[in-house]
């Protein structure tokens, strides 16, 4: 009987946690709602919401399920922490897949999970059809999923945690990640985020003011920029071309990527040692010396 | 999000050391196709 319980109780933990990862990975799709509104794309607009919608009551639905665990303040272990790692991934893949099923670019769900996968681990194929002439809307979000995978969901909802809870290690293990910037995971998830954002704004100007010097239209040229930088921080491979980067045909702007795909490429404990002022780690640290030494 | 000015520098001096790397490549590249 006991057992039996135990068992309820982990399904309740897991259930929380889980929806709450859901909840905050789908508040994102706000971005591509507001995307679209500025862009007066109507159709994008509805699949968003829809899909924004559904993905909302699934998270608070789970939540409720697991409510009891979190009154009863329980604390999460390694078995915990490991299957809501791998739960969200996998109903955040089925809900982020809907805006792209609605938008008709692609020819079944499956495709269309297999795009998101394939932007939530950064891996860059893509089974979307017409690429060319996708919405913006659905072109944001395909980036923007890249940029999160890049990071990780589950960090991105430890970032929003309003105080440190005992399992968030364990969550954070569980999605592949064991870097630890400073001793506590939400700091550590918040430092990752801040040097995501502060290079997310130097990329994006940086191949804006790129973009327009090819002869990109300025508000065309600040969403290639997004779109590139997203792709490039994460070392993925997206973009909103079928000829992907050899549609700028600039070495510039090819440069500017290159940069970009290198810094993404570092460890965020490189990042973070550097930005604290030890500089010589540029040159100490193991994965820059590989990267000096490959290219001889 | 408060950026400090060690970090500012420690952005500037990771931009400049990619840079150099992706020139040393560039450069590299530029000899051995000449």
């Amino acid at each position: 009987m006991s057992r039996f319980k135990n068992r309820e109780h982990s399904i309740e933990i897991i259930s929380y946690y889980t929806g709450y990862i859901v909840l905050i990975v789908a508040s994102t799709m706000i971005i591509p709602i507001i995307t679209s509104l500025l862009f007066r794309e109507w159709n994008p607009l509805l699949d968003f919401i829809i899909s924004g919608g559904i993905s909302l009551i699934v998270g608070a639905i789970l939540i409720i399920i697991g409510m009891r665990a979190k009154e009863s303040k329980s604390t999460v272990q390694w078995k915990h922490g490991f299957a809501i790692a791998a739960l969200a991934w996998i109903i955040l893949m089925i809900l982020c897949a809907i805006p792209y099923r609605l938008s008709g670019n692609t020819k079944s769900f499956l495709d269309a999970c297999f795009d998101v996968m394939s932007g939530f681990t950064t891996t860059g194929l893509a089974l979307t059809q017409d690429l060319d002439h996708l919405s913006n809307g659905l072109n944001m979000w395909r980036h923007m999923l890249t940029f999160i995978g890049g990071q990780g969901m589950v960090v991105l909802a430890l970032t929003f945690l309003a105080k440190e809870i005992g399992g968030a290690y364990k969550m954070y293990v569980g999605e592949g990640k064991d870097i630890e910037l400073v001793p506590n995971v939400k700091g550590t998830a918040r430092h990752i985020w801040k040097i995501s954002m502060v290079y997310l704004i130097i990329g994006t100007i940086a191949l804006w003011i790129a973009g327009m010097a090819i002869g990109l239209k300025p508000v065309s040229a600040l969403l290639h920029a997004f779109y590139i930088f997203a792709s490039s921080w994460s070392t993925g491979g997206f973009a909103p071309n079928t000829q992907n980067i050899m549609y700028y045909h600039s070495v510039l702007y090819e440069t500017i990527a290159m940069v970009i795909f290198i810094l993404g490429s570092f460890n965020f404990g490189l990042h973070y040692a550097i930005w604290q002022g030890k500089r010589r780690e540029i040159i100490k640290n193991i994965e820059a010396q590989s990267f000096l030494l490959h290219p001889l | 999000m408060v950026i400090r000015k060690s970090e500012i520098i420690g952005i500037v001096a990771e931009l400049i050391a990619v840079a150099l790397y992706i020139a040393l490549i560039y450069a590299a590249t530029a000899i051995i196709m000449r």
